[in-house]
């Protein structure tokens, strides 16, 4: 439903330029990031089987057959690889098993001829390709069937060179035609059905005896299981994230203190059966691993994990000490483990969450060579930390996860731009300071040239709160392509928080103009015509970005406030839910909905709204203002004074709060207070009405 | 009020999307979402008639005996027989609706004696797969094809039908209640004999003895992926074939398996015993590389198998030294990730010359899904490679000056030369993704794009070309694989979806998800669409195809592998 309803109706009619519709390619790395978390597409279907009935249909009988896999099947190729007359199946799968050989014991088998044909080498090719081959019970050549002979076909398959007919009953005697390519045509008789024929070109058929291997005599062999995983190599090391942890004594400690020396990052929690044996195994060979100047930093995840919570979680530190482990150790904070999850999301593509036990190899210079999913053994790291300062040549093996050769040296690729884009991944996930250390760790006076580069930076600026930084970056990339229409809307974004929608507003209609379903720009200029007032212009804007984006939160919201402003409650109340659905933990939204319910009356709802507000963003003082607001409306005016309180003490002082807090003293018979109020409202704003009003009551 | 502030012009994060949708809303926003919603529901209350049809043992609850709906009349069944060859029997039931309602009871004691669900026989199974919802006047109507597997005396009969049923409009609080079912016809298929023998899969026997089994390939992509560095792309996709050759001249046919980058690719020695010896290493083609497909064929003419194969970095041309050693010959540095590899001898000078087919534009983009500008006629794609054979392994680029360079823009994934207007040369089919497919005849060695004349295009995602004599008329016939999508199906129809569209395009887009096709060679350079839909068109997400007669008739059949991505979370996008 994700591809049908989200991606494919975005799709321009015309060509496009690259730089232009982020929209549609947003949804098709939407489409990317759902595969990437697990999710299936089209999957575990069965293969089918359509039978021929007799030239007037087919029917799917796979099932019937046992021929009906739900693998994610790839390439097909036909054989008849025992020799017994009838065709079998070599299949390819994306799953497990990669390749299957599929025998065909219908009970029919001497009903078919089969035969190969060999060119002269000379006018035609000697594999013979390109030959039709005709056969028919002698006499009848009505009856005739035609095959050609082919080097690949179906996708991705070559299947046998021996053509094969099935002949519907057993024929006694078979003519067979052979128009060799460039080469002529011959007919030969005398053919027999049951048989396999070798063709050459002009001499004659011969017959050869079928190799029938007794399949069934041969057992399976019985190979140890035990699978030992050796870890992810990384072909281009990247350096490893930076990780404040806790020490036993609850100070604070960094990753960046072992510069120097290699270290073994491993995450383990006390609960985990493989995590302890590892530790055992770890703690057994602790001066070995000492020995080579190296060490193991043992990262405790008790409690942040979403597993095991029932089991009681063991004393993290008692356990270290019982296995008798005596390297390094802390306890992890749940940052880590998100800066682990977008570190493996880089270098696997799939966004998954953390399994435990999981290790992270970091060489002397601070940067990830290996990582280990599961536990790891002992004997492996040792062969890997000295593997960390061999020769690129020797790494070349440790690579790939079986032996072979490779056609192009994979370690000589571009590094830069990876790592560009390592720490843009890192930026955009909430790691802003850690993206900026990244890419100074690798490029210390490297200066962002491409445009790209330019705009990750200015993102990266922009997450720091450095504007004016962040506003140069987006004009150099905006200079080196003047049609970027990223960097155009985040160059006018920054301008609208300025509240120069002067200057904002001719940067979002270029983009609009390089692309018309550009969301970002049909937003903000959306916001822009609703500041003055032009409702429907932005009503028409937000539509048709919501259209395009049905999972854009963003728009959702102010498509949410527009509606509000407009008075169509109903309107903003599915958009507001709708956006809270999309971005559960962004305040926005949910104070936006609050606000509406109570201008629909809808109390409960609303403090419910606030409440919730105020518990997960408690230094947001909006949902207090609120609050108070309702309080007064429901009559608990000493609820509502400690709301406006709050906040003032926050810093939102205004004429509002201050009067607000006059009308809830006044309603309990404060006057005092109530009056104490009042002044402070009036000396923000002498002409506020409210305050005026309460005044003139007097 | 709130204003919302933007912070980022362009947020990049992208928050996933959830299943649930405010049913209360005042007006439907989205078709497309309410047609998730609908069929979120139906397929429910489909599970709920599956189970109770199989599970059915005691009696029906007091509100459910008084329901009637209505049906077809399951008296007036008549029977036709297929012909499917001697051991296997496949009949075609066919019903007329019934004018009187039925009880919901007695029509599920129908359902289960025409399915064959009597007894106890746990391993019978029921599926219903909705492929079109619509809402017509105050109900639902749905349709979807029923899959089913029941036991007569032991005796396994399989069932298939297409299935429309009414519904009342599902609301807040209620699931939609079945208001009438209607099975016109019913396809059932099973063996004439009890202890007949169909398939059977035996990798464990043939490959067991090898580590490369054991290791390497029986372990999928869902798991290689996290062993091997992006960078070296392990094509999660998955896009990785198979040819077969003798490539040690015992007249025993070999296996070579492509493989994902930082895997070796494979060849496997067929022995006498049936079983295969991994001989990868010592014949020297164990590329690391990311390889897509091969083909072993005789390139120098001198009687032994060489092999051609495509990998990310090039294509590379090796030569047998006809006891299965392989030396490299030729390398084509800027032929990169070839798709589907196929030979012929196009301009009949007596050796084998090469099409090589390039799906994505960056050809070293492995693994990720393109972008198609535009998606139903794409015209970003890559460009395929002629090879001409120039003897002693030597190739020269003939693309343009064949006239294979004409709108050589397409994302092509499979092509297959026949012969198709009996003129003795080899013509050539192109089956592309996101658009049409190319049919390209020979004339004297250069080719003539005669894809719109032929009426062949077959618009949509073509993943495999096959050919072959289906209907036995002398004419070789097309079979291309395709997708068939449920919930294409369920959205493309819908008004809403890109309501700008043109008619044109929507159509385009409809038979796009409309699955495999099935075009009949008329004998004049002209193709007929006549595939059936819901049969041989119907494969899910297709991809190859092998034609071949399997139960030995006189009628070649259609095998089909079919699937994209599997993942734990088996609830589909």
């Amino acid at each position: 439903m994700f591809f049908w309803g989200r991606v494919a109706p975005q799709s321009p009619e015309e060509e496009l330029t690259p730089s232009a519709k982020p929209g549609y390619i947003r949804n098709f790395r939407n489409l990317n990031l759902r595969i990437s978390e697990g999710n299936s597409f089209s999957g575990y279907e069965r293969n089918p089987f359509f039978i021929n009935l007799g030239g007037k249909g087919f029917a799917n009988i796979a099932g019937l057959l046992g021929a009906d896999f739900d693998d994610d099947g790839r390439a097909v190729a036909t054989s008849d690889w025992d020799h017994d007359g009838d065709l079998d199946l070599w299949i390819t799968n994306r799953t497990s098993p990669r390749i299957r050989l599929v025998r065909n014991n219908l009970p029919e088998h001497d009903e078919s001829v089969t035969v190969r044909l060999i060119g002269n080498g000379t006018t035609t090719n000697r594999d013979a390709i390109g030959a039709r081959v005709s056969i028919w019970p002698e006499g009848r050549p009505e009856l005739r069937q035609i095959r050609t002979v082919r080097a690949g076909e179906g996708f991705l398959a070559q299947s046998s060179s021996w053509v094969h007919f099935g002949l519907g009953e057993a024929e006694k005697n078979l003519s067979v035609q052979v128009e060799w390519p460039a080469g002529g045509t011959e007919t030969l008789d005398g053919l027999k059905a049951g048989k396999r024929y070798l063709i050459n070109q002009f001499k004659g058929a011969k017959e050869i005896r079928a190799n029938s291997p007794s399949v069934d005599d041969i057992s399976i062999p019985k190979i140890d299981e035990v699978r030992q995983e050796k870890g992810l190599w990384l072909a281009n090391r990247l350096p490893f994230p930076k990780l404040i942890y806790s020490n036993e004594k609850g100070g604070r400690q960094s990753t960046r203190e072992f510069s120097g020396i290699p270290v073994l990052v491993n995450l383990w929690a006390s609960w985990c059966e493989d995590c302890l044996q590892e530790m055992s195994e770890f703690s057994e060979n602790q001066e070995k691993i000492r020995g080579l100047g190296a060490t193991i930093l043992a990262l405790n995840v008790d409690g942040l994990t979403t597993d095991n919570q029932e089991t009681e979680a063991l004393d993290g530190w008692a356990e270290l000490s019982r296995l008798g482990y005596q390297l390094e150790s802390g306890k992890a904070r749940p940052e880590n483990l998100g800066k682990m999850e977008i570190l493996l999301e880089f270098l696997t593509s799939r966004r998954q969450p953390l399994s435990i036990p999981t290790s992270f190899l970091v060489d002397s210079k601070g940067a990830v060579a290996a990582i280990y999913q599961g536990i790891v053994s002992s004997e492996q790291i040792i062969s890997d930390l000295a593997l960390l300062k061999a020769r690129s040549q020797d790494q070349l093996s440790r690579l790939s996860p079986r032996p072979g050769r490779w056609f192009e040296n994979p370690l000589a690729q571009d590094s830069k731009t990876r790592l560009g884009d390592y720490s843009t991944l890192f930026a955009r996930n909430g790691f802003p300071a850690e993206a900026e250390y990244l890419l100074q760790l690798a490029n210390p006076s490297e200066k962002a040239t491409t445009p790209q580069e330019l705009y990750n930076r200015a993102k990266i600026a922009t997450a720091q709160g450095k504007i004016e930084e962040a506003k140069e970056l987006y004009q150099a990339a905006i200079r080196a392509n003047p049609e970027y229409g990223q960097a155009l809307t985040g160059l006018g974004a920054l301008f609208l928080t300025e509240k120069r929608s002067d200057l904002a507003q001719p940067l979002f209609e270029k983009a609009l103009a390089v692309d018309p379903n550009h969301a970002a720009a049909l937003i903000n200029l959306a916001m822009i015509d609703q500041s003055r007032g032009r409702k429907e212009s932005a009503l028409e804007k937000l539509t048709r970005v919501i259209k395009l984006n049905p999972d854009y939160g963003a728009a959702r919201l102010n498509l949410g406030s527009l509606y509000a402003s407009m008075g169509e409650f109903p309107d903003a109340i599915v958009q507001l839910k709708k956006a809270i659905l999309l971005n559960p933990k962004q305040p926005a939204a949910r104070l936006t909905l609050a606000a509406v319910y109570a201008d629909t009356k809808q109390w409960e709802r609303s403090r419910d709204l606030y409440l919730s507000v105020a518990q997960s963003h408690p230094k947001l003082y909006q949902s207090f203002l609120g609050l108070g607001s309702i309080y007064e409306r429901q009559g608990q005016y000493l609820d509502a004074v400690t709301a406006y309180q709050k906040v003032i003490t926050m810093g939102g002082r205004s004429a509002r709060v201050y009067t607000g807090i006059a009308r809830a003293y006044l309603a309990l018979g404060q006057k005092k207070e109530a009056n104490r109020a009042l002044e402070a409202a009036l000396k923000i704003n002498p002409n506020y009405p409210a305050a005026l009003k309460i005044l003139r009551a007097q | 009020m709130i204003g919302a502030l933007l912070f980022s012009g362009c947020s990049e994060k992208q928050e996933s999307s959830p299943s649930e949708v405010d049913a209360t809303a005042s007006k439907e926003f989205s078709t497309t979402e309410q047609a998730e919603v609908w069929s979120a529901a139906v397929k429910e209350q489909l599970s709920e008639l599956a189970y109770t049809l199989l599970e059915l043992t005691e009696p029906l609850s007091k509100e459910d005996s008084s329901k009637t709906i209505t049906t077809i009349d399951f008296q007036s069944k008549e029977e036709k027989e297929r012909n499917a060859g001697p051991s296997i029997l496949v009949r075609d039931l066919s019903y007329s609706f019934s004018k009187t309602p039925m009880g919901l009871g007695d029509f599920f004691k129908e359902m289960r004696s025409t399915l064959h669900f009597e007894g106890e026989s746990k391993e019978s199974h029921l599926k219903f797969k909705v492929y079109r919802v619509q809402s017509d006047a105050g109900t639902l109507k749905t349709r979807q094809l029923l899959t089913a597997s029941g036991f007569r005396e032991g005796k396994n009969i399989r069932s298939q039908a297409v299935v429309e049923v009414v519904w009342t409009r599902p609301t807040d609080n209620e699931l939609p209640e079945l208001l009438s079912f209607s099975m016109p016809n019913l396809m059932q298929s099973e063996f004439r004999e009890k202890d007949t023998q169909g398939f059977e899969d035996v990798t464990p026997i043939v490959l067991g003895g090898n580590d490369s089994w054991n290791q390497q390939l029986k372990l999928g992509m869902n798991h290689w992926v996290r062993q091997i560095d992006e960078v070296i792309k392990p094509d999660f996709l998955g896009y990785h074939g198979v040819a077969l050759g003798d490539v040690d001249g015992d007249g025993l046919e070999d296996l070579h398996l492509c493989q994902p980058g930082g895997l070796p690719n494979l060849l496997f020695r067929q022995e006498k015993d049936g079983t295969m010896t991994d001989i990868s290493a010592v014949a020297g083609i164990d590329w690391l590389d990311n390889s897509t497909a091969a083909l072993l064929i005789d390139l120098d003419n001198d009687g032994d198998k060489d092999l051609a194969v495509a990998t990310r970095a090039a294509f590379l041309i090796l030569e047998n030294d006809g006891a299965a050693r392989f030396t490299l010959r030729s390398k084509f540095k800027g032929i990169e990730s070839g798709y589907s590899p196929t030979a012929s001898d196009y301009d009949l000078d007596g050796d084998l010359d090469l099409l090589i087919l390039r799906y994505n534009a960056n050809s070293r983009e492995v693994g990720d899904f393109p972008t198609p500008h535009p998606f139903h006629n794409a015209r970003n794609g890559g460009a395929n490679v002629l090879l001409k054979n120039e003897g002693q392994l030597r190739f020269s680029d003939v693309t343009q000056e064949s006239g294979l360079g004409k709108e050589n823009f397409r994302f092509s994934f499979a092509a297959a030369w026949e012969d198709y207007d009996n003129d003795g040369d080899s013509d050539l089919y192109i089956a592309n993704d996101f658009g049409p497919n190319q049919l390209l005849r020979n004339d004297g060695g250069k080719f003539i794009d005669t894809s719109v004349e032929s009426l062949s295009q077959d618009w949509g995602f073509g993943m495999s070309a096959s050919w072959g004599d289906l209907d036995r008329d002398g004419n070789m016939d097309l079979y291309v694989s395709s997708m068939f999508s449920g919930a294409g199906n369920l959205v493309i129809p819908q008004g809403n979806f890109n309501p700008s569209m043109p008619k044109q395009t929507r159509q385009r887009y409809l038979k796009m998800v409309r699955g495999n096709s099935l075009m009949r060679n008329n004998g004049s350079g002209r193709f007929t669409d006549i595939t059936s839909p819901m049969d041989e068109g119907y494969a899910g997400w297709a991809w190859g195809a092998g034609l071949g007669d399997f139960n030995n008739d006189g009628w070649e059949d259609i095998y089909v592998a079919n699937g994209y991505i599997s993942q734990p979370k088996k609830d589909d996008l």
